[in-house]
């Protein structure tokens, strides 16, 4: 193995030695664990949800992009760029709010308790598994590229030991430990994409350069519209573009549980803050550098490859090593979340609610991590045999789960009369919609962006759904008005919500307390009896 | 303009700037409301 693959696995170590390292600390009770959520402030919040945001699309899926459309490929960044601060300062408050009075512990536990039926609960249920599994399924042909690249190992084996870390990491890291990885995985990404960036801008003589010559290819690589004027005059493809990543963030159940776990409403505003400069530095480049690869690597085989190949050719050694791990970072920070909260919904609101209300903790902590497992076999084997391109797969799942759950989880909080008839029409309406436009390719005929036109629907949905069945009950309707006040709790208890609105934190202490995998633990039954 | 159709320019290079522009009005924001709330929860614990 070179010595470049050498600092890679160095590399892995370490995070997966900093993630374990968090969890023991944190573990010296179970208290202390489940309370580490309280402790996470602007920063790390803010990192975490931009790390879980961005995934291994940004290194992949955006550059090849870039590379297909031209500088179009930028309405998707820009709208990136400022989805942290749409989906904190409209969703942030209320909706933590919101899910302290209605007591649920998960996003889809949230729904169901907001919209008062069950049918919500599987609904979303099925909707969020598929499409979840879908968007890590995409990670992990990520992380079996990268790997692959790095070690001269095949695909296949490197999607295997690749997958094999991600699970690891995910079943032992514990939430705590994600988010503290995270904040170092974040500051990585940062770091190696700005200094490939860097680097790469000065080689092709700055954006005039870089523009000159993408002008001498095509002329049209310039345009707002696409190479070749593909969606020339098309409005309806570049509202789309922006919306996907801009108000998209709110229909994720990943990132919309990162504002349920916040150490308190406080926290919104340095989050915004922090993660509006992170975007800024961070979410252009990936596209720069696939303009870029238009002028230095014209016949690459997989776009999608840009940046490592870019790595390699430019700077080869110890700092394409490092972009190489900034590329993982970006794929574990992603993968873990979702797979965990997968894990969550399956054996929670799922399998606890309908199948086995009766539950030991340890029975569902088996579900939880069978259903962990479970994901990443599967995706083993779609990324091995079916392997779909990283760009689709995330625009695709992504698209549909912001479709399916944006229009609930606002109107949840902005719109009293929502009631489940809406809210089951939006999600279906939404998705649906989504799934028909992409497999159909309607784009090209109706000018109209998937994302945006299941947005549409799914809108439409909730306000004519929510005109038949029951009203909110009064109960429903008295929490949503508290949820628009100012805050009403004390800051005693403001302060201590973060361990009751961390599902995976209290997932990961129930695993490892019932295995007494760290000692001198208090189990969590005398935790809760203790707070009782 | 660094190359740029001039359609260009003006569609894309703003955009950084008008997001942490508005970062920065929202976090002043926030941040009163927040100072608002603490001066409510006082007042409220003295009155008690």
């Amino acid at each position: 193995m070179s010595i470049d693959g050498i600092i890679f696995i160095i590399y892995l170590s370490v995070l997966l030695s900093i993630g374990l390292w968090f969890s023991r600390k944190s573990s010296a009770s179970t208290e202390q664990y489940l309370l580490g959520g309280r402790s996470l402030g602007p920063a790390v919040t803010a990192m975490t949800m931009q790390t879980t945001a961005m995934s291994g699309f940004m290194f992949m899926g955006a550059p090849a992009m870039a590379f297909k459309y031209g500088w179009y490929a930028v309405w998707y960044a820009i709208g990136d760029a400022g989805g942290s601060i749409i989906n904190l300062s409209v969703l942030g408050k209320r909706m933590r709010r919101m899910s302290e009075i209605l007591g649920a512990l998960s996003p889809i536990e949230y729904l169901e308790k907001r919209f008062e039926s069950p049918s919500v609960r599987v609904v979303g249920s099925i909707i969020s598994i598929v499409f979840l599994f879908g968007y890590v399924c995409a990670q992990f042909i990520a992380a079996g590229k990268a790997m692959s690249t790095l070690t001269g190992f095949t695909y296949e084996l490197s999607l295997i030991i690749g997958i094999s870390v991600i699970i690891i990491y995910t079943v032992a890291g514990g939430y705590l430990a994600v988010a503290y990885t995270s904040f170092v995985q974040g500051l990585i990404m940062v770091v190696g994409v700005v200094g490939i960036g860097i680097l790469a801008y000065f080689h092709v003589g700055g954006l005039t350069g870089l523009n000159g010559a993408l002008k001498a290819i095509d002329p049209t690589y310039l345009s707002i519209w696409g190479k070749g004027l593909a969606y020339y005059g098309q409005w309806g493809m570049v509202l789309g573009a922006i919306l996907i990543y801009s108000i998209g963030y709110m229909g994720l159940p990943h990132v919309v549980v990162r504002h349920m776990s916040m150490k308190s409403t406080k926290t919104v505003k340095g989050a915004v803050m922090i993660s509006a400069l992170w975007n800024q530095f961070f979410i252009f480049v990936p596209y720069i550098l696939g303009l870029i690869g238009i002028i230095l690597l014209p016949t690459i085989a997989d776009p999608e490859m840009i940046i490592t190949e870019l790595a390699y050719t430019l700077f080869p050694g110890i700092f394409a090593a490092l972009l190489l791990s900034a590329i993982m970072s970006a794929v574990m920070s992603t993968a873990d979340s979702i797979l965990m909260q997968a894990g969550s919904i399956l054996s929670r609101d799922v399998y606890q609610r309908f199948i086995n209300k009766n539950a030991s903790q340890k029975t569902m902590i088996l579900v939880s991590r069978l259903c962990i497992l479970m994901g990443g076999i599967v995706g083993v084997v779609v990324a091995i045999y079916e392997p779909p391109s990283v760009f689709a797969l995330v625009v695709f799942a992504f698209g549909t789960l912001g479709n399916a759950f944006l229009v609930p989880y606002v109107s949840s909080v902005y719109y009293k009369n929502a009631n489940y008839i809406g809210c089951l029409c939006a999600m279906i309406g939404g998705a649906t919609t989504n799934i028909i436009w992409t497999s159909m390719a309607l784009e090209t005929s109706t000018g109209l962006h998937p994302f945006l036109a299941g947005l549409l629907v799914s809108i439409l949905g909730m306000i004519i759904g929510s005109r038949f069945g029951r009203k909110p009950s009064a109960e429903v309707q008295e929490a949503f008005e508290q949820s628009r006040q100012k805050r009403f709790f004390s800051k005693e208890f403001d302060r201590n919500i973060a361990r009751e609105l961390a599902p995976e934190a209290s997932n990961v202490s129930k695993f490892l307390t019932n295995d007494n995998y760290f000692t001198g633990v208090d189990t969590y039954e005398r935790y809760v009896s203790t707070r009782n | 303009m660094f190359g740029f159709p001039a359609e260009t320019f003006f569609w894309f290079v703003p955009w950084p700037f008008i997001w942490v522009g508005l970062a920065t009005v929202l976090y002043f924001k926030l941040k009163r409301e927040d100072e608002l709330e603490d001066k409510m929860e006082e007042e409220k614990n003295q009155n008690k």
